[in-house]
């Protein structure tokens, strides 16, 4: 079964047109792409239990879309996320960044196994 | 951008309602509960939060408890923390992709993790006052 990483990144390269997206962090010797996508595991915690084994477990994924040109036209990654299983979370705007300027919105989804 | 939790007893309305009806004084009761409640987040929290200088660690508290009408709350994070903490707070939590900062979330984890035991403390002091499941 795949993990929760592979299940996430399966997910993003499904978006259309495609974005460039990478776990944790962008890292490149060049200048980073105007629009991008990063993700992380902010956690994963057991939610049902039976005979002493954890029966099912919930995943929380951060997923940042970082965009030069402002939050209002972004890439569909509701869509994507939302057809891999996920359930849509809370959100919110990163501050922006004053080097590169890239703004940012962080959504949160849920997976449950 | 806030970096703390805020929870209350809505969800529990009937049962409140009948300990009041038996005469117990269920604001004070409902309040220390809630501190219970909010000790249990605090200790996580503090447990999962990267420490540096240990100002973002100190700036973790409950705030509370509060009383809004029938409504009582505490909430607990980084409450009422100076402006650098508040943003390095949040840089933490969430990341800064940009900055190629990783995040350590502190916050989301210890809710998460910790939900079943809040509300066990929240009963087990409601118990402890004479108030029944």
């Amino acid at each position: 079964m795949a993990n929760i990483f592979q299940i996430t990144s399966t997910a993003l390269g499904t978006i259309t047109p495609a974005v460039t997206f990478a776990m944790d962090d962008l890292i490149g010797t060049g200048t980073l792409p105007d629009t991008y996508i990063t993700y992380f595991l902010v956690d994963g915690v057991g939610v049902e239990h039976a005979d002493n084994a954890e029966s099912a477990r919930v995943y929380r994924v951060q997923v940042n879309i970082m965009n030069k040109d402002g939050l209002a036209s972004l890439p569909d990654v509701d869509t994507a996320m939302l057809a891999a299983g996920f359930a849509k979370g809370s959100e919110r705007e990163l501050q922006k960044d004053s080097t590169t300027s890239h703004y940012g919105l962080a959504k949160d989804y849920f997976y449950l196994t | 951008m806030t970096t703390h939790a805020k929870f209350d007893l809505r969800g529990m309305a009937e049962y409140l309602e009948a300990i009041q009806q038996a005469g117990l004084d269920i604001d004070a009761a409902a309040q220390r509960a809630l501190m219970k409640g909010g000790a249990v987040l605090e200790a996580e929290m503090d447990h999962l939060v990267p420490v540096e200088s240990g100002d973002l660690k100190k700036a973790i508290k409950i705030d509370g408890p509060h009383q809004d009408g029938n409504f009582s709350f505490v909430e607990v994070g980084v409450v009422n923390a100076d402006r650098e903490v508040a943003i390095y707070g949040n840089v933490q939590e969430y990341g800064s992709p940009s900055k190629h900062i990783k995040a350590q979330p502190y916050i989301r984890p210890a809710i998460d993790g910790r939900k079943a035991a809040v509300k066990r403390a929240i009963r087990e002091s409601l118990k402890a006052e004479g108030f029944v499941d």
